[in-house]
């Protein structure tokens, strides 16, 4: 019949079109890649690496102050006395809880988060790396200049992390309070809080294989042109900048020595100083990061807050002043006077909307001040100076010390004798050198508290009702950040007690 | 005369004897069946001729016609009938109203079914009820419409609706929204419908009714079906509408100038008090706080000195007076009254052969939000042609243009978010620049200068939410295509084959311009652009059987369908802006950013479905779906899902036909399992790492979401058991119905430590079960030929409960989930009031033994870091519902809906910022007029003090609220033109109405919306608007 040869015409039809091909339903998206992919060749592993670099200067949690590494460098000064915030502005770095104090317990802030946040972040990315390389396709000296600096951040995201979520490291105990969980692989990921001790055990092991890998010649595999890759001399900063919170003197002295002949990075020009911290170019910056125009950080970046120019309103309504007492004791002939202007009348601003304040900074400034596009930086070879002179005068090697003392401030003040100071005074002309030579740049609140200093803010030009806090002992549990309690939740071997 | 009227008589005779010897004439009349009354003007029409009339003034008619014929009586707003003639004299015809009747059709999937013949659990809206409610999104019409159905207010954006949970919670972090179905293929942006072109919508609540699109009816399905023509008489209607749109719900009472200056010189001295370290006395930190207010404020509105505005007692200096009071109010500055208008067309209709749908419409809603909008021009076609018995095919096709401007209502902190920054604006902050004298400073051109700097901390200092307005851009503009076709071959008498297709096509552009004056876009300028673009097809084919055995009546249904979803992402971003005016990103010199990407998703599923009745009394139905999706990997992406149904029919039972009371009866049971995949990522099973370029260097970094290849679909199991009841002629009608949901496998993103770098992972683990009563009642309290008054209410209850967790607990936000808790139960310090002694916020805290367990007594605290976490409250109501009034007499139509709910909290953390005192400049509710003082002060609002906000306003209990709210969410009033004039003028009909939408809310505080979020949360946003809308409908 005519009908049932329609029929069955019409159900083959059917059939054959009633079914979709095997990979249908296989999607892959664009945006992203399988992570066995990452890990088939060194090339690609090195791809992850520039990952890790890009991340330390992005923006997070949609929240303005939280931009990275450079952020946490502007907490550690708000958090410091040397650094002034003339009136609350629009709230950030002030109300946020940093200059105020007022967050360091919180676990449920932004503040104690973020760090946290970063850190694990950088030490996850290590460990894939480092789990991984091994079994990628290329050469053996491109997978060893891979794992320096996967171990280079992993020491150093340690030392950032039981700095300010332990307690002071301190060369005369035992270190046996609890800090954060230790996760060195990718497979235990789940572990309880390790003690100060074995943290930093492992951060000098992390620390020592990291300059080891890149000091071997056959490992640069590439000659960077970027600053933002590790070379060996970095790794050595980072190692002589733990030893030197651990008061181990005698292999900060040798590692930040080690830094200062290794290093291709030359002391800057005094004319270079004023220049406005912006460029990488600068020849003293051993490591930091080179932002194209179209990875700018808007709001979120260094300078959105802390130079001098760029049209925030932050900046224009709360310029970043210095600490009046601190101004006083750097000398006349220093080009590093120059950077603050204790009239607050002396500066040409950009326009009349940006306020002034006594003490302001010039030292950091944008090339446009439309746009917070800058280099950051996160090294550089002055501060080498300065542990290597602090190491020696622990170890009482005054010479020594005079000598690293001088070789760095008689770049910046052309009249500067040599020191004859020995004991606790030259401990003290260095530590005002220091906070002098690196204000603004991420190292007060941690110097405190590995000098086991008090906090005070009195007798200078900080306004209390801004600052709020204007004294802290040395020693107080506010110097310890709370740890976040996301983790708590998360972690079942760390108890909800653990911040009382 | 005579003559010539006596030969016009013959010849009419004649003509008719010769053309039409066999024709007779017919008398008759045509009433409405309901109620009796005579029809006038109904039209009568001889079948296959263009031989007519009508009935008169009396409904009575006389027509000459063949004795064979076939006469079609039809009037608008009631059933056609076809009635042979058969050699009658007189015909008298009941005429049927168009109205809810058990011989209406409910709307299920992949077709019909008879309303008595449905076996599932569903609420359908016609258009008729959409006629005298004039909506934008017309899903905002489904409020209050059905019994377990929780809706969350639509903002006040145009076009925006609110959304929709069917019987509970399905999923903890997986979609509970249900699934959208528009003409048998998935579709959700109902805003891009006109309202005009909704045949019906039709709500699936229980597993039964949704089973067949299993995959994803977890959460119910929303039914959508677009108009086709219907009848042999051409309809053709005209609509015009005008309406304005202002703030639905008034702003928080706030402090004015006068009450704010000496609080916040209150909370300054107190907090130099505080302070640590400080070595203050009541006195000088008076006289200091007195001295420096004004520089913490940063802006005096007063004719006196910045020193002399408060006085060292901290009352407000008595010769103190604004210099500008006109200029302050930021709330009403960001408002106004917006215009909408609406303009639209339709005709339809039907041939033995053929039917047809054509509209046209267009529409401008303008928000009450300064410059938001939305301007949307519709067009649809829809044919369908049955050339001959065994083929039947059609095509639906629809094109949407829209154009919006949006209020960015984003985050609910953003400088640009109008709600935020008015609210939060202290009342002290003009609006204008003004001189010391407070006369407005004006620029070359005489125009007043805004004023953006001198604000205090928590003012948004240096931003302005009024010129940001006004010179930015936020535009959309969105294309759509929509269109259905479909081929249907009748095989055999009751066998069927249809292929089934569909395609959509959405396409946003958001142009943003922001200026280089003041903003975000400051100082260079920027222009962004975002192209958002879905592509969706869908393709199925369907085997149906209908068959009867004797009285055992059968249909069956096995088919397969596809599903495909590209969504393709392009951003552009550029600053530095060349010309002033040009807002194209050729205009800016440099590249911020340049990106794009494509995410897939697909589906497949194949599908069985049979339904058997006997003699229309007893029912049994089954379903079986076995579906696949691309957002799990390929050896766990399968999943079954089933269903039964069966319900009885008790009142066509023999011993029931002496109970003439009931008219309906019906027991009705059914249990079925629904899957979902709504995961928020496409690609949550794979391990990824996302691209972080550093530099011109390539960079990949790991991603914070961990894959899973394990992770399947979500399950919800559900049992439902109703009887639906009809009295005295459906009187007196109802239905009361109980359903307990089970979803098990959720899809759980499970956080994980962040020192595994790795933030969360999605896994099915956890299970949790929503159980509830639906009660509705529907009556007509008085019931007459011309005055009807029909009452609806209905009642829910619903229990949400975890059954099982990947760990003990997890806490997100305000919630904790733990077993035997549902997921909406706030886990919150507890307040414990205020110390009467220091004005310190207390809060409750647990007494530890020695061995740090707890002793179940507890002491109070100021320290909030201390404070111990417990279960307060939840946002789930007590129970929830809507209370409908129609009230129909002559030709005027009235109704009236309420929605309503009782119990639940909800956590008003925008209360508490405004009583939040952390920054300077910030406004403050006036209850902190309630503050504690001085020792011996018994309040419950604590002392301010700048320093120690954080201690006095922790998140706790302080801040829940009753949610219970009534709201009036509509009121209509139609008034029909008598049939008599409209058709003097050639008319069907002539229709004027008015409507006013969000009419007014009773709630427990003023500014407070508790229909924002399921979850009990408030934030800053486009809060909803009241519409008042008059139209004209003309039908011709």
């Amino acid at each position: 019949m005519k009908i049932s040869l329609k029929i069955f015409a019409l159900l083959a039809l059917v059939v054959s079109l009633a079914s979709c091909s095997e990979d249908f339903l296989e999607t892959t998206p664009t945006s992203s890649y399988d992570q066995s992919f990452v890990f088939t060749t060194t090339d690609n592993a090195f791809a992850a690496l520039n990952g890790m670099h890009k991340s330390m200067v992005a923006q997070y949690n949609s929240r303005q102050n939280l931009g990275g590494y450079p952020s946490f460098q502007i907490a550690m000064d708000c958090l410091g006395e040397d650094l002034v915030f003339p009136t609350a502005g629009n709230g950030w770095w002030t109300n946020t809880g940093e200059v105020k104090w007022s967050a360091n317990r919180n676990p449920n802030g932004w503040m104690v988060y973020f760090p946290y946040q970063l850190c694990y972040k950088l030490i996850s990315n290590a460990n894939m790396i480092l789990d991984n390389i091994d079994a990628a396709e290329g050469p053996d000296n491109q997978k060893n200049m891979i794992k320096g600096q996967a171990l280079a951040y992993r020491g150093m995201a340690y030392s950032w992390l039981v700095q300010l979520y332990g307690d002071r490291y301190n060369a005369n105990s035992a270190n046996d309070g609890l800090a954060v969980p230790l996760v060195i692989n990718t497979v235990e990921v789940m572990k309880p809080q390790e003690t100060v001790a074995n943290i930093y055990a492992q951060i000098v092991t992390d620390l020592e294989q990291s300059i080891t890998y890149l000091s071997d010649p056959d490992n640069s595999y590439i000659s960077f042109t970027s600053k933002s890759h590790i070379v060996a001399s970095t790794a050595m900063g980072l190692r002589a900048r733990a030893a030197l919170t651990m008061q181990d003197w005698a292999n900060a002295k040798k590692y930040a020595e080690m830094a200062i002949n290794t290093t291709s990075a030359t002391l800057m020009s005094q004319t270079q100083y004023t220049q406005g911290f912006n460029n990488a170019d600068n020849p003293e910056w051993m490591w930091g990061f080179e932002m194209i125009p179209d990875q700018t950080m808007y709001f979120y970046g260094y300078m959105a807050y802390m130079s001098w120019n760029f049209n925030s309103s932050n900046i224009r309504g709360c310029p970043k002043c210095i600490n009046s007492l601190l101004y006083n004791k750097i000398s006349d002939t220093d080009i590093r006077k120059t950077l603050w202007d204790p009239t607050g009348r002396a500066f040409t601003m950009p326009s009349s909307s940006y306020k002034r304040y006594p003490y302001m900074n010039k030292k950091f400034a944008v090339e446009d001040y439309s746009s917070s596009v800058a280099d950051a930086n996160y090294m550089r070879l002055g501060e080498m100076y300065l542990i290597a002179a602090e190491a020696c005068a622990n170890l009482n090697d005054a010479t020594g010390a005079a000598n690293h003392l001088y070789t760095l401030v008689s770049t910046r003040d052309k009249s500067y004798t040599k020191t004859v100071a020995t004991g606790a005074a030259l401990l003290e002309e260095i530590y005002v050198q220091r906070r002098i030579e690196l204000w603004g740049e991420g190292f007060r609140f941690l110097d405190l508290k590995r000098l086991n200093l008090p906090l005070d803010r009195t007798g200078a030009n900080h306004d209390e009702s801004v600052s709020l806090t204007m004294k802290v002992p040395a020693g107080d549990i506010l110097w310890k950040y709370a740890i976040p309690q996301d983790e708590i939740d998360a972690n079942d071997y760390i108890e909800s007690t653990v911040n009382d | 005369m005579r003559k010539t009227k006596l030969f016009l008589c013959l010849v009419t005779m004649l003509v008719s004897l010769l053309a039409n010897a066999q024709n007779i004439t017919v008398k008759g009349s045509v009433a409405d069946k309901g109620t009796g009354e005579p029809i006038p003007y109904a039209s009568i029409q001889l079948k296959g001729t263009l031989t007519g009339t009508s009935t008169d003034a009396n409904g009575q008619f006389v027509i000459d016609v063949p004795k064979n014929g076939t006469l079609i009586f039809s009037f608008v707003g009631y059933q056609y009938q076809e009635i042979s003639v058969n050699g009658r004299l007189i015909i008298n015809v009941d005429l049927v109203q168009e109205v809810a009747s058990l011989d209406e059709v409910v709307f299920v999937a992949f077709g019909t079914v008879a309303k008595k013949d449905f076996t599932g659990s569903a609420v359908a809206l016609e258009s008729k009820k959409l006629e005298n409610r004039p909506l934008t999104n017309v899903t905002n019409a489904l409020e209050g419409l059905s019994a377990g159905v929780q809706f969350t207010s639509a903002s006040g954006q145009p076009g925006s609706s609110g959304s929709i949970r069917i019987r509970g919670f399905g999923s903890i972090n997986a979609s509970s929204s249900p699934l959208y179905v528009v003409d048998g293929v998935p579709y959700d942006a109902i805003s891009n419908i006109s309202a005009d072109d909704i045949e019906n919508i039709t709500i699936l609540k229980d597993a039964a009714s949704s089973a067949l699109y299993g995959s994803r009816a977890a959460n119910g399905v929303v039914l959508v079906t677009t108009k086709k023509g219907h009848s042999e008489k051409l309809n053709f209607e005209v609509k015009v509408n005008q309406g304005v749109s202002v703030r639905g719900i008034s702003e928080y009472d706030r402090l004015d100038a006068d009450q704010y200056y000496p609080v916040m010189w209150e909370s300054y001295r107190n907090s130099l008090l505080s302070a640590s370290g400080s070595t203050h006395t009541m006195a000088t930190a008076s006289a200091a706080a007195s001295k420096n207010i004004a520089s913490q404020l940063m802006n005096n509105p007063y004719n006196v000195a910045d020193n002399q505005i408060v006085l060292e007692d901290g009352t407000l200096n008595p010769n103190a007076s604004l210099l500008y009071s006109e200029d302050l109010d930021w709330s009403k500055a960001i408002a106004r009254t917006g215009h909408k208008q609406e303009y639209s067309i339709n005709a339809g209709g039907a041939t033995d052969k053929s039917d047809y749908y054509m509209s046209l419409g267009y529409l401008k809603e303008e928000g009450y939000s300064i410059k938001s909008y939305m301007e949307r021009a519709t067009a649809r076609l829809n044919m369908n042609v049955q050339p001959k018995k065994w083929l039947k095919a059609g095509l639906n096709l629809s094109g949407t243009m829209a154009n919006s401007n949006i209020t960015n209502t984003e985050s609910s902190s953003g400088y640009v978010n109008p709600f935020y920054f008015s609210r939060n604006m202290g009342p002290i902050y003009p609006i204008y620049q003004h001189d010391e004298t407070g006369n407005y400073v004006l620029d070359s051109n005489g125009e007043k200068i805004y004023e953006w700097t001198n604000r205090g901390a928590g003012a948004n200092s240096g931003r302005h939410i009024i010129a940001e307005t006004l010179w930015n851009e936020n535009l959309y503009k969105r294309n759509i295509l929509n269109t259905r076709a479909y081929m249907d071959f009748n095989i055999l008498k009751g066998l069927k084959l249809s292929f089934n297709a569909g395609y959509d096509f959405r396409n946003y552009l958001n142009t943003v311009y922001e200026n280089p004056t003041v903003g975000d876009g400051s100082p260079a300028g920027r222009s962004k652009l975002t192209s958002y673009r879905y592509d969706t097809w869908n393709f199925n084919q369907l085997l149906t059987y209908k068959g009867a055995v004797g009285d055992h009546n059968f249909d069956l249904l096995i088919g397969h369908e596809s599903y495909k979803n590209d969504y393709k992402y392009i951003y552009g971003i550029k600053q530095g802006i060349v010309a002033e005016g040009n807002t194209e990103l050729i205009n800016f010199t440099t590249i911020n950013s340049l990106t794009s990407y494509l995410n897939k998703y697909r589906t497949e599923g194949y599908m069985a479905r049979a339904n058997y009745n006997f003699n229309h009394k007893y029912y049994l139905s089954a379903s079986f779906r076995r579906d696949a999706t691309s957002r799990f990997y390929k050896d766990s992406r399968w999943g079954n899902f089933w269903s039964v149904g069966g319900s009885w029919r008790m009142d066509q039972e023999s011993f029931m036909a002496d109970a003439t009371w009931v008219s309906n009866l019906k027991l009705r049971a059914s249990y079925g399992s629904v899957g979902n995949d709504g995961t928020d990522s496409w690609y949550s099973w794979q391990s990824l790492y996302g691209i972080l370029n550093n530099a011109n260097e390539s960079g990949f970094i790991q991603s914070t979401q961990a894959g899973n290849k394990n992770l399947k679909w979500e399950v919800n199991r559900s049992f439902d058991l109703a009887l639906e009841y009809g009295l005295f002629n459906n009187r007196l009608s109802g239905q009361i119905e109980f359903f307990h949901r089970i979803s098990d496998n959720l899809l759980f993103e499970v956080p994980l430590p962040m020192s595994s770098g790795v933030l969360s992972q999605w896994q099915n683990i956890g299970t949790m079960y929503n159980q509830g009563l639906e009660v509705q009642i529907s009556g007509d309290i008085i019931r007459n030929k011309n005055f009807n008054w029909n009452m609806t209410v209905n009642v829910t209850t619903i229990k949400n409960e975890i059954t099982k967790l990947p760990q003990e607990s997890i806490i997100s936000g305000t919630k904790k989930y733990m077993v035997g808790h549902s997921m909406y139960d706030f886990w919150l310090r507890e307040s414990a009031g205020v110390d009467p002694n220091t004005g310190d916020a207390l809060y409750f805290k647990d007494v530890l033994d020695e061995n740090g367990e707890v002793t179940g007594d507890r002491i109070t605290t100021n320290d909030y870091n201390a404070a111990t976490y417990y279960y307060v409250g939840t946002s789930i109501p007590d129970f929830w519902g809507s209370v409908q009034n129609t009230v129909t007499w002559k030709n005027f139509d009235f109704s009236m809906l309420c929605t309503y709910q009782v119990g639940g909290l909800v956590y008003d953390s925008v209360y508490a910022s405004l009583m939040s005192y952390s920054s300077y400049g910030s406004s403050l509710h006036v209850d902190i007029i309630n503050r504690w003082k001085e020792t011996g002060d018994v309040t419950d609002v604590p002392r301010i003090d700048n320093g120690r906000n954080n201690y006095q306003n922790a998140g706790s209990s302080r801040w829940l609220t009753d949610a219970s709210y009534l709201s009036i969410r509509n009121i209509s009033i139609a008034y029909n033109l008598p049939k008599s004039l409209v058709s003097k003028i050639d008319l069907s009909g002539i229709r004027v109405y008015a409507s006013a939408e969000n009419v007014y809310s009773f709630t427990a505080r003023k500014g407070m919306d508790p229909q924002y979020s399921f979850a009990g949360t408030q934030s800053n946003v486009y809060s909803p608007a009241r519409i008042i809308t008059f139209g004209l409908n003309i039908q011709f």
